[in-house]
């Protein structure tokens, strides 16, 4: 009777064992993590058992690419960016604007210059 | 004898000083009144009315000009549009005064405030013509002073981008240096001629004789620092 006991309980851990191997198994040979029940695991929350360890993702390898900024946005600055480009020159259309006054200024000063001088003589009373 | 010299003299001196005065403002150039006392009253009268018409078309004349100049500062505008206005109602004022003598001599003392008080041809006209000079030329050397910054910036910009700006800054200094000497000669100029009173004349000629100097060699600057402006910008396009 003993030995009929024993027996059972042999076979029930070998079969048990048996699955739990097959069942790793066959997640190596997939390469699907083993379900865990909880779809918000990550392989890494899997493998740790902590489920905080895929909250944040692994942090990418340091890149010497500039990075290329969405269309539309102006370039961020970065340490790794290239030295700033040369200021945009000015429009100088507003500097010809001025030269063109101050020649025609010149010119009506002179004008007026003139006039202070051209003036009648005063006369003399009677 | 001798006391008679002494009192004859100082009248003597005191007639020629009249002579003196009333000769305006030359005694070459003073009119010789008739004897006639009818006709010279009527002779002072018709000069009195025609310089005083005279006088009102040249006020016109300033105030066009004046009116056309954009450049004049409200203060300096003010004070020959206030002067404008009082020789306007002024000069009638005297007009009807000499028509309202019936003595010659009075109407003659009368007439005198046409020139004295006034000085519509010496003083005003100078006044008025060197304000708008001086204006104008600070307001032409505003506008490269704000030139002169945008080609400094062009300047630094094109030096950045490794450009050979050495003829362009030099063209700049000579710029900068051409604009400070237009400011200095038409700074207080206006103020300056503008402070002179009818009854300053004639000292006051040596102020107006100034500011006219003054103003001259500001504009010769001003014109020079036009020309650097160009130079300026024609370096940089060179090197564009």
């Amino acid at each position: 009777m003993n030995r009929t006991r024993t027996h059972l309980a042999f076979h029930a851990t070998a079969s048990l064992c048996g699955g739990v191997l097959v069942a790793a198994l066959l997640a190596g040979c997939s390469g699907e993590p083993a379900p865990t029940g909880d779809p918000a695991l990550t392989p890494a929350a899997a493998a740790t058992g902590d489920p905080a360890a895929s909250a944040e993702p692994a942090p990418a390898p340091p890149d010497d690419t500039p990075s290329t900024p969405a269309a539309g946005l102006p370039p961020t600055a970065s340490s790794t960016t290239p030295a700033a480009p040369a200021p945009a020159a000015p429009d100088l259309a507003e500097v010809d604007a001025a030269i063109a006054a101050a020649e025609e200024a010149a010119a009506a000063v002179g004008q007026s210059l003139s006039a202070s001088t051209r003036t009648p003589t005063e006369g003399a009373t009677p | 004898m001798k006391r008679t010299i002494r009192r004859l003299m100082p009248a003597a001196a005191v007639t020629t000083l009249a002579a003196t005065i009333v000769a305006v403002p030359s005694a070459a150039s003073a009119a010789t009144p008739p004897k006639d006392p009818a006709a010279c009253l009527k002779a002072v009268q018709d000069w009195t009315v025609s310089n005083v018409d005279g006088r009102l078309a040249h006020l016109d004349v300033l105030d066009a000009a004046l009116q056309a100049a954009g450049s004049v500062t409200a203060a300096h505008r003010a004070a020959l549009t206030e002067s404008y206005a009082s020789a306007r109602t002024g000069l009638p004022a005297v007009e009807s005064a000499v028509l309202a003598d019936t003595e010659c001599a009075e109407a003659r003392a009368d007439a005198r405030a046409v020139v004295d008080d006034y000085r519509i041809y010496l003083v005003l006209t100078p006044q008025t013509h060197l304000t708008i000079a001086a204006d104008r030329g600070i307001a032409g050397v505003a506008r490269l002073d704000a030139a002169a910054l945008t080609l400094q910036k062009a300047i630094d910009s094109a030096a950045a981008a490794g450009r050979d700006v050495g003829a362009a800054q030099a063209a700049q200094a000579e710029l900068l240096g051409d604009l400070q000497q237009a400011r200095a000669a038409f700074d207080g100029v206006a103020d300056d001629v503008l402070a002179q009173t009818p009854a300053g004349y004639p000292g006051n000629s040596a102020v107006f004789s100034a500011a006219r100097t003054e103003a001259q060699q500001g504009r010769q600057a001003l014109a020079e620092a036009a020309r650097d402006a160009k130079a300026v910008r024609e370096a940089l396009r060179a090197i564009a």
